[in-house]
């Protein structure tokens, strides 16, 4: 459990204000009006309340429960749906990692599908934090894999790697974000505070897994899909303008339950668990199969790893 | 012979290779955790408490009818009910023999006759290499002579997926069992239309 005091201690002090000071004077005014664009762009939407919420880790039990009802009043206003949305911290004693067989995976997209629904994605754009990219045998090359195919899978000739947030230990998005509005958490989650975020997609462009998604828009989800199970840093539905990005289902996770993307697996492809817990089946497949890590040259260790039989 | 010593360093070098690549893979997770926290972290490991219950296909062991039961399942009918006693036919063993019954049956399976895996003494078995007899819900057992490599993933959760809880002290687990996903008369993965694919404008990777 994070007491408030170990919240405070957590955060170095910088406000998103003075943050976005050093910003416009390192780059310049065209840069700082560029990067500042989308937040000008929400000022309609965006209440006092919301301007002047504190960062996460700077908030006190009893102001994170004020923030929780008022996003949960704002969710029922703008899109008519009931949702609770908790704040969960992390387990004490666990690491979580994450491992997908390529030997197995047939490229069926049910994952990508699972995420776009758990999460709460835009309609519209069939957003997912999943990207299934169909690859030529021979190759791991993401960067030459599609993920726009659309005929029977698995093709002749051809494997299947969805590609996620690899939740790196040595994060190139958490190091880039001018006002922390990304971090990693104890579980080795790397969380997003969408009300922090300021939208300068320097996380995006960072990262070498494609792993982030900008909301270029509002959100659009009717009523009656909404998934109202919604934690804080994971599936609340994101304001236009931010950051967003695969958190392990960290709102089922941290409550011990399987990530959406598992579930759904109809192949059984997807390994998830406690790295710290030798008899868990995530340690087991580290320590038996032959475990490749994508990118591994970036020496960015990842939490997410891919295998074969 | 020259050439044998050398073979052998070579042999060598490959090996060290392979142990300081598992090293590393081993130590690999773990390592930065001693970095970022300092005081050791006692590791959370759940007690054993919920069940992790393998589901078998409805009607397994019978032979599955057009009616259908109040919970939309195939009403099977007992192989004993024809099979009880053999008479005077012929034991079949590849599909193609099927002539008068199971005709619809595709058998491609590698070589594997009718009875590596059906009793023929009593229809409603299965039986083992070993002449052992066995249910058909414990189907399982059956595969996993065969291909252990799977059998022994599916044991430590790397095959065949899961439904439910990976905290097993917060709650159980749902899995499917090896016919569940393969049938054991052709057990190729079938091919499948994927889900639709997204619509961002960043989507494909491949070509920016
Ligand atoms: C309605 C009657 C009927 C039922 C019920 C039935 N069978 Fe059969 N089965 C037959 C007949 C008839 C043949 C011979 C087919 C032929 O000669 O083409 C046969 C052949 C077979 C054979 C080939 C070996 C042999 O005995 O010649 C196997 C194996 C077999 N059945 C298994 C089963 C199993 C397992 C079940 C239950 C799941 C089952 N059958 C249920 C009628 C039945
Ligand atoms: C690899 C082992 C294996 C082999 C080989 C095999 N079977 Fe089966 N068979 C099974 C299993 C397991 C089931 C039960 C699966 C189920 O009902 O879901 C089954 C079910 C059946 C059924 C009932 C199917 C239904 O849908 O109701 C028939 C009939 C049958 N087998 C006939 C045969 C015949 C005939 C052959 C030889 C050509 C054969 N089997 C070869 C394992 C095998
Ligand atoms: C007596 C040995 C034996 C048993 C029992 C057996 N298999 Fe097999 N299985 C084989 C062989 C041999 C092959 C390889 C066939 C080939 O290469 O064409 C195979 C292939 C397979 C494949 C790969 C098929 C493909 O085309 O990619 C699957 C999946 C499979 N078996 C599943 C099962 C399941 C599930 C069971 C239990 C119902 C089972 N097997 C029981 C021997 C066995
Ligand atoms: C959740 C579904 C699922 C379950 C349950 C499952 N498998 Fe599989 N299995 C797959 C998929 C998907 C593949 C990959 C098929 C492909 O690549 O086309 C596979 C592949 C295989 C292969 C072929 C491997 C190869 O290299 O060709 C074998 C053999 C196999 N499984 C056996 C088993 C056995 C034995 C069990 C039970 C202990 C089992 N499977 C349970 C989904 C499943």
């Amino acid at each position: 459990m994070s007491t408030p005091t170990d919240k405070k201690t957590e955060a170095n002090g910088v406000t998103r204000r003075t943050a976005v000071k050093a910003l416009g004077a390192t780059l310049g005014a065209a840069a700082f009006a560029k990067a500042m664009a989308p937040l000008k762009s929400w000022t309609s939407e965006l209440s006092v309340d919301e301007f002047l919420q504190k960062h996460y880790r700077e908030l006190t039990p009893e102001a994170m429960q004020e923030v929780l009802r008022r996003l949960e009043q704002n969710t029922l206003e703008q899109y008519g749906a009931e949702v609770t949305i908790e704040d969960l911290p992390p387990i004490e004693g666990v690491q979580f990692g994450y491992a997908l067989n390529l030997s197995v995976c047939t490229g069926c997209r049910k994952c990508a599908e699972a995420c776009h629904k758990e999460n709460n994605h835009d309609r519209a754009t069939n957003n997912s934090y999943i990207r299934v990219l169909e690859m030529e045998q021979g190759s791991m090359d993401m960067e030459r894999g599609t993920a726009a195919y659309d005929h029977a899978v698995p093709a002749p000739g051809k494997f299947y790697m969805p590609v996620q947030c690899h939740q790196c230990d040595n994060a190139p998005c958490v190091d880039v974000c001018p006002v922390q509005a990304t971090w990693k958490e104890k579980d080795g989650v790397v969380v997003v505070d969408y009300n922090w975020c300021i939208g300068c997609r320097y996380c995006e462009a960072a990262c070498p897994y494609h792993a982030r998604r900008f909301n270029w828009k509002k959100p659009e989800i009717p009523a009656e899909e909404i998934n109202p199970v919604q934690a804080y840093l994971a599936n609340r539905i994101r304001p236009k303008g931010v950051v967003e990005k695969c958190h392990f289902c960290l709102h089922r996770t941290r409550k011990g339950k399987l990530p959406a993307c598992l579930e759904a697996c109809p192949t059984g492809a997807r390994v998830f668990g406690n790295l710290l817990d030798p008899k868990s089946e995530i340690r087991w497949v580290l320590e038996n199969k032959r475990v490749y890590v994508l990118k591994e040259e970036l020496g960015l260790r990842p939490r997410f790893f891919y295998f074969f039989d | 012979m020259t050439s044998f010593p050398r073979r052998r360093a070579i042999n060598l070098a490959v090996a060290i290779a392979v142990a300081i690549v598992l090293a590393a893979l081993l130590t690999f997770p773990f390592r930065s955790l001693s970095n970022s926290d300092a005081q050791a972290v006692v590791p959370y490991i759940p007690e054993r408490l919920h069940p992790v219950t393998i589901k078998t296909p409805a009607g397994i062991g019978t032979l599955r009818t057009e009616q259908r039961d109040i919970h939309g399942n195939p009403v099977g009918v007992a192989c004993s009910t024809c099979h009880a006693d053999s008479g005077d036919r012929p034991l079949i063993e590849r599909s193609a023999e099927l002539t008068v019954f199971h005709t619809d049956l595709k058998f491609a399976h590698g070589q594997l006759s009718c009875s590596s895996c059906h009793n023929p003494d009593d229809r409603d078995l299965l039986r083992l290499a070993d002449g052992q007899k066995i249910a058909f819900v414990d189907t399982m057992q059956l595969c996993a002579q065969c291909h252990g490599t799977q059998h022994r993933s599916y044991e430590n959760g790397a095959h065949g997926g899961m439904v439910g809880y990976w905290d097993l002290s917060k709650g159980g687990r749902e899995r499917n069992d090896c016919v569940a996903c393969h049938d054991p008369h052709q057990p190729a993965y079938p091919q499948v239309m994927p889900a639709p694919p997204p619509r961002d404008r960043f989507f494909n990777v491949k070509g920016h």
